[in-house]
């Protein structure tokens, strides 16, 4: 027995020398604060907390009429997606490349409307929740006239330097003008929109092999902090535009 | 016993190491008077290393809203530290002489107001206060241009960032690898960067160069076996887990290297179940592993180390 024992030992010992470190165990434990808490974690973030709260009091803008994100129709996506447009163009512009010839943004992008008064930086994180980034991708005539004909689909989505007339039944589309000249499905077309559209979320399946594809540094919130901001500066208060850009025909109304 | 340093500031856990070592030589000494000297003298000496790590935590210091759809209450730095201490304690208990290592594999910066706002500070502040050993370069960790990242991390940051294949000859903030002590075990730990052009905008990373990870991690790694003479050797990662291409992700970097024992990674947000077991180029054992993103994942390994 004494004997078996020290050969088990001696084995032990040799498996030991062809493996110094052993995994004995592991685990990827979910986080989750009702189960275990760290007050002295949580007080890291104390101080700045209460300067968030004030930081996002901040008046970064003036508005004289509600801005509102009402899915397909709200004057929001349109004051958004003109200053998607302007600052895609800027872009271009710095890194010498032609510019856009439209702007499309998702309904679902846009979270909140602001009311008539000031406009806080707070009023821009809760309309622009996400970390999306501006970027510009070009698509061929047939992925242009497909993301055309969805936009007519839903009867409208954020939307500039294009008007779209769209009807009740398939195929939706109507009439389609960019940069008030009539589509031509034989050129190609520079789009800005946002990262996750043109990785193809929310269906925007047309933008997933385009001709080229650039990630702007610029956030979609950043553009729309900027373009508020600056066009307060501008005219004391952001313009409205109370104008569809993605309207019914006459057709289907009746 | 230990060496007994009049400036060290951590008498807590080195009592309670103490007492583990005093009962661990207790029985040491007890089991001799019943085994032969010579088995004694076999057994080997024998630590564990309980090793946390996170990944893409993208500012996430705040839990996720308790209505949130997928991640309520989930994630954030309350639960994140309530964890690691939770694990601490545990180490602390543990039958054998257990130490702790926590580490991050990078995009610590981008994702919360808290980052527009404060550019990083209460991120590394608190991972200061945790005892953070070290982080690599993620590449949001540079959102707000290099020169912002440096300044941040000196003034913030009480750990290291670890980069062997960035180059940055100008001002170096970032080490290629560093040497850990934990107990008598010594840990080698070295970070590999993803290939930054196209990801990272030209201005926010002026003067920093990359290199192919395989051939300069190598070169850290064997530095850290043979010179460093590390039991342990650690990789944090921001490749990414796994892609079809020929683009070089955490696996490919397991099986054209060898001497490492574990590759942390991130970038790809990958939830793994549990670690994964890869061959390296001399077909012995890398474990793999990628705790989710936002710190709803806390990674956690533990080996047993022979010294």
């Amino acid at each position: 027995m004494k004997k078996f024992f020290g050969v088990g030992l001696v084995l032990m010992a040799v498996s030991a020398c062809r493996t110094p470190v052993q995994l004995r165990d592991a685990h990827n434990y979910t986080i989750d604060q009702s189960s275990f808490y760290d007050s002295a974690s949580a007080a890291v973030l104390v101080p700045y907390q209460a300067s968030l709260t004030d930081s996002m009091s901040t008046i970064i803008g003036h508005t004289e009429t509600p801005l509102m994100n009402t899915r397909k129709t709200g004057n929001l996506g349109r004051v958004m997606a003109d200053y998607t447009l302007e600052y895609a163009n800027r872009y271009c512009q710095e890194n010498n490349q032609a510019p856009c010839d439209f702007a499309v943004l998702n309904n679902g992008g846009i979270r909140n409307s602001i009311g008539v008064g000031p406009i806080s930086l707070g009023h821009v994180f809760e309309v622009s929740p996400f970390e999306n980034k501006l970027v510009i991708v070009q698509l061929n005539g047939r992925q242009t006239a497909e993301l055309l004909e969805f936009i007519a689909a839903q009867e409208g989505t954020p939307l500039s330097g294009a008007e779209i007339e769209f009807r009740s039944q398939a195929p939706f589309l109507v009439k389609a003008q960019v940069q008030g000249q009539a589509f031509d499905s034989r050129r190609s077309y520079r789009v800005a929109t946002n990262d996750y559209m043109a990785l193809g979320g929310d269906r925007f399946t047309m933008f997933l092999n385009p001709e080229s594809f650039e990630e702007t540094p610029w956030m979609i919130r950043d553009v729309l902090l900027w373009g508020l901001g600056s066009e307060t500066q501008r005219f004391q208060h952001v313009q409205d535009r109370p104008q569809l850009r993605v309207y019914p025909s006459h057709e289907s109304q009746n | 016993m230990f060496k007994t340093d009049p400036n060290c500031v951590f008498i807590p856990p080195m009592k309670a190491k103490t007492r583990r070592q005093f009962l661990q030589q207790g029985l040491v000494l007890g089991s001799g008077l019943l085994l032969p000297k010579w088995a004694l003298a076999a057994a080997p000496r024998k630590a564990k290393l309980i090793l946390l790590h996170t990944n893409d935590f993208h500012s996430r210091l705040e839990a996720f809203p308790s209505n949130h759809r997928t991640w309520p209450n989930q994630g954030g730095i309350a639960g994140l530290g309530g964890r690691i201490m939770q694990e601490r304690y545990r180490a602390d208990y543990a039958p054998l002489p257990s130490y702790h290592l926590l580490v991050d594999s990078g995009d610590v910066f981008q994702g919360t107001p808290y980052f527009n706002l404060y550019g990083g500070q209460p991120e590394l502040e608190w991972m200061s206060q945790m005892g953070y050993a070290a982080s690599t370069l993620g590449n949001h960790e540079f959102d707000n241009g290099i020169e912002h990242l440096k300044t941040v991390h000196r003034q913030h940051a009480h750990f290291p960032l670890l980069s062997c294949n960035y180059h940055y000859d100008a001002d170096p903030f970032f080490l290629p690898y560093t040497v850990v002590e934990r107990g008598p075990i010594r840990i080698g730990l070295t970070g590999v960067g993803i290939h930054p052009y196209g990801l990272i905008s030209e201005r926010s990373m002026t003067g920093l160069r990359y290199e192919d990870p395989v051939e300069p991690l190598q070169k850290a790694v064997n530095h850290l076996r043979q010179n460093e003479r590390c039991h342990l050797v650690i990789v944090l990662s921001h490749l990414g887990y796994q892609y079809d291409s020929d683009k070089i992700d955490d696996h490919k970097l397991a099986a054209r290297t060898y001497g490492i024992d574990a590759i942390l990674g991130g970038h790809t947000h990958t939830f793994l179940e549990e670690p994964v077991r890869v061959k390296n180029a001399k077909r012995e054992t890398v474990i793999i592993n990628q705790a989710g993103w936002a710190g709803l994942r806390l990674g956690k390994l533990e080996f047993e180390v022979r010294l």
